[in-house]
């Protein structure tokens, strides 16, 4: 083969080209400590860099909505124990009332649970970060306050029972609040099922006694009617010792349905919310009807109708002090309703811990998880500089030799001779 | 048989070295042009004279100035340069297009669209905080920023590529003139028995710079005319040169003779690689990314107008994008103006948070082609990556072929100053030897004058 001038200077400038592209490759490797600077550097890398800086920053945001959640928790928790304290000394004071060597003076006693009770109310109104701790998700008032006749406590805001949830993981949506209703408010649970193979027009009636703030009793009438399979039409009323509606209008009916699978209950007017208020201002009658634990399902229509409370403990601790201004001790039936209540409070202060310890194991979690990430990421992207210089060097060295080569052999022709 | 005889041989024999001196000297002068085909004197012995039974030499001639040319080689360069010229053509024009997503990085659209998503997350946890309405507005406008330079570039480089593809239409058509030109004249030294070597050069330049544009098809008739198709149709013979004209229809590219208006089958050279980003890669580039933004932002409305804002009273059927079109994802000028408007509610209380919370899960939701978002927009990266990689590494591929050719050609067809200089050596002395023939006989004349 005819080795001309030319070919000894293109292969040197090739050398050399090659050598340097690689070079400049490496340096802006080891200046920029990542291997992948643009997505043809490496396309597979490239989609699981950005997969992974998602799950990196969703991670974050979890982290960060947790360290959130747990200081609105931690808040709930001290609120609930500081009305579990109170509610504690009110129980021993009426133990001590219940003592025969108090003669008929109870005012102290009533002074006591005075106290007591705005000290529950100022905790049951607790606000954080601008959120009323039980206010359930209605922030617009106060969730607890007197009456306008200043005879008994009621519902400030429109609605206590929302449940405000957020996410923790990409899997786990937590409630973080105890809302007003399931620390004080009163839940009528309706816990059965309904006939699944009823014909259309079949109507099942359930009725149980309800309790306005002042302790009187009424009676809740539920009426279900089957209008297409799967799906109910729930009227109610609340009728007064004379069996006559307390409602000026009849309430608006409600359409139940039920999945057709899990027999469970699907949504009500098309809310998946599976508990709705019913509160009639004037009468001072307020609770929840809770529809959770109905089902649907083949067989005859059993459902049982049973609340947690008759009253209140703002309602039942206003009523015990008035009557111990009169003089009248408390009943055993509000001495019980009292320590059920207490004992109801140190279950959801238990079920918050729960949460909290929940929040604190999945922050943990995810800091793991963020650390394995990161470890990721950088086994994607990061240049190993070590090896990197090496190579450097080693293309440096071939660099110099290419140049001394050439020095020697590019100036040499016959002309040096003749 | 007289003295005269060597005078007259050892004349032909100076003048001859003399040319093969000169074709020595070209070569010489030429071995830094990469253009020029190096040439050689073909020497060759005069015809001969018979005297008698006997038969003597006439001395030597220059039989042959032969251009060293391989016509196979030149045709593996073309076919080489087209695959080259596109391919590079490609990977510079796609790494334009993946610089304009910035990925992968803080500042892609990938982490935009999970900063937006994770903005009605944080939101969620506190629904009534005005800050953290801007922060959902803030992050938007980012996400909806990011989009549009996108859009804008991809748009950019597209009008680009048109200029782009006008100038090498252009070209073409000059390339075009220029070989016809070149034809005619190699036909007219042709006839004339001459061999017209540096108009082939030039001719062959000519050729080589237009298989850099586009796919070729180079033949060569009896008359050393070449006559040259583009992309499947004629283009250029020794009399005539076509004039291609660059025309879009529906968004496509086209290249078209003239003559009948049929359209270029461009299959290589910078005029396929622009043809084909222009009308097919850039357009489906954008189509995927208005399907991603179309659909976060039908998902988000869809989600948002359900919900109900802060306000008293409260109010629900707010979409939060105003859509998407050509690139912009609008926000809803209300919500900008007006913050608290942004619904995160379900049940219309402010502590509640269901459809920030929904909002935030898209993000982790396969719903567009049965993948997330960011899956989609993973692909589309991911698609853009591998072509211009692709590309890439086959322009080096085609590269190191051509430098191989390079050297293959620059073989046969390069100066070698050594192999000159020792040519130089040798026609120096073959004339240095005709000189001193001159002076014997012409010694054989003095002799025989001396004689009378």
């Amino acid at each position: 083969m005819r080795i001309t001038d030319a070919m000894v200077s293109n292969n040197l400038v090739q050398a050399v080209n090659k050598t340097k592209t690689r070079i400049d490759k490496l340096s802006i490797q080891i200046a920029t400590q990542t291997k992948i600077q643009k997505p043809s550097d490496s396309p597979g890398g490239t989609i699981k860099i950005n997969r992974l800086n998602s799950q990196i920053s969703q991670s974050d945001t979890y982290t960060n909505n947790i360290s959130n959640g747990l200081s609105f928790i931690d808040n709930s928790i001290m609120s609930m124990e500081r009305i579990q304290s109170e509610t504690a000394q009110t129980i021993t004071r009426l133990t001590e009332a219940e003592n025969a060597t108090n003669g008929g003076d109870y005012s102290s006693y009533a002074d006591s649970i005075t106290l007591s009770l705005q000290a529950i109310m100022d905790a049951a109104n607790t606000e954080y970060d601008g959120k009323y701790i039980f206010g359930g998700t209605d922030f617009s008032n106060v969730p607890f306050g007197m009456t306008a006749d200043q005879k008994a406590i009621e519902v400030k805001a429109n609605d206590i029972s929302g449940n405000h949830e957020i996410k923790i993981s990409s899997n786990i949506t937590q409630k973080l609040n105890m809302s007003g209703t399931e620390i004080f408010g009163t839940i009528v649970k309706g816990t059965g099922s309904l006939n699944k193979d009823a014909v259309i027009g079949d109507v099942t009636s359930k009725q149980t006694k309800v309790y306005d703030a002042l302790g009187n009793e009424y009676t809740l009438d539920l009426t279900f009617t089957k209008t297409a399979a799967n799906t109910y039409s729930l009227t109610y009323d609340v009728l007064d010792g004379s069996n006559a509606s307390v409602y000026s209008s009849a309430p608006s009916t409600k359409e139940m349905v039920f999945d057709a699978d899990t027999n469970r209950l699907k949504t009500i007017d098309g809310s998946t919310n599976q508990q709705f208020n019913i509160k009639i201002a004037d009468k001072k009658i307020d609770f929840m009807f809770n529809t959770a634990t109905l089902t649907e399902k083949s067989g005859a229509s059993a459902i049982t109708l049973s609340a947690n409370q008759k009253t209140d403990i703002f309602n039942t601790l206003f009523t015990v002090k008035e009557n111990l201004r009169l003089g009248i001790k408390p009943t055993t039936e509000q001495q019980t309703a009292i320590a059920d209540f207490n004992k109801h409070l140190l279950a959801k202060i238990s079920e918050a811990g729960n949460v909290s310890n929940q929040f604190t194991d999945v922050k943990d979690q995810l800091e793991q998880q963020k650390m394995i990430l990161l470890e990721l990421v950088s086994k994607e992207k990061d240049v190993d500089v070590a090896k990197a210089v090496m190579e450097m060097q080693a293309e440096d060295n071939s660099l110099q030799m290419a140049y001394k080569m050439s020095a020697m052999v590019m100036p040499q022709s016959l002309l040096n001779y003749l | 048989m007289g003295i005269s005889r060597i005078f007259d041989l050892s004349q032909r024999s100076l003048a001859t070295y003399q040319q093969a001196l000169d074709i020595t000297s070209h070569n010489i002068a030429n071995a830094s042009n990469p253009d020029y085909s190096r040439q050689k004197a073909l020497l060759a012995a005069e015809k001969s004279e018979a005297s008698g039974s006997l038969t003597f030499g006439t001395g030597v001639k220059l039989g042959v100035v032969q251009r060293e040319r391989d016509n196979l080689i030149d045709s593996q360069i073309r076919a080489n340069n087209q695959k080259n010229s596109d391919n590079t053509k490609r990977s510079d024009i796609l790494g334009q297009v993946e610089q304009l997503f910035g990925e992968p990085s803080d500042l892609g659209l990938s982490t935009m669209m999970t900063n937006f998503f994770n903005s009605w997350s944080e939101a969620s946890v506190s629904p009534n905080s005005s800050s953290l309405r801007y922060n959902v507005l803030r992050s938007a406008e980012n996400l909806s920023n990011k989009a549009r330079d996108i859009y804008e570039g991809l748009t950019e480089i597209r009008s680009s590529l048109m200029a782009d593809a006008k100038q090498i239409v252009t070209d073409v058509n000059n390339y075009l003139k220029e070989i016809q030109a070149l034809n005619k004249q190699i036909f007219e030294v042709t006839i004339k028995g001459q061999q017209p070597n540096d108009l082939l050069d030039q001719r062959d330049v000519v050729i080589d710079k237009l298989s850099k544009l586009a796919n070729v098809n180079v033949s060569t008739d009896s008359s050393n005319s070449v006559i040259i198709s583009v992309g499947g149709m004629f283009a250029v013979d020794k009399t005539v040169a076509r004039e291609f004209q660059l025309t879009e229809v529906n968004g496509k590219l086209a290249v078209t003779s003239g003559v009948d208006g049929f359209p270029l089958n461009l299959t290589g050279g910078e005029l396929s690689a622009v043809s084909d980003i222009y009308s097919k890669s850039i357009p489906d580039y954008i189509t995927q990314l208005d399907t991603i933004m179309t659909t976060l932002s039908d998902s988000v409305n869809q989600l948002h107008s359900s919900g109900y804002n802060v306000n008293s009273p409260a109010e629900t059927g707010i979409n939060f994008f105003d859509g998407y079109k050509e690139g912009v994802l609008l926000i809803n000028k209300d919500l900008l103006a007006e913050p608290n408007k942004i619904a995160f509610s379900k049940d219309s209380t402010v502590g509640n948070a269901e459809i920030a919370t929904k909002i935030a899960e898209l993000s982790n939701k396969k719903i567009l082609n049965g993948t997330t978002l960011g899956d989609n927009y993973g692909s589309l990266i991911s698609e853009i990556g591998s072509q211009k990689q692709s590309s890439e590494r086959m322009a080096e591929a085609n590269q190191l072929i051509l430098d191989q050719l390079g050297q293959q050609k620059s073989s046969i067809s390069g100066v070698s100053i050594d192999e000159e200089m020792t040519a130089v050596l040798q026609y120096q002395r073959s004339y240095q030897a005709s000189a001193k023939m001159i002076k014997i006989a012409d010694e054989m004349l003095q002799t025989i004058l001396t004689m009378v």
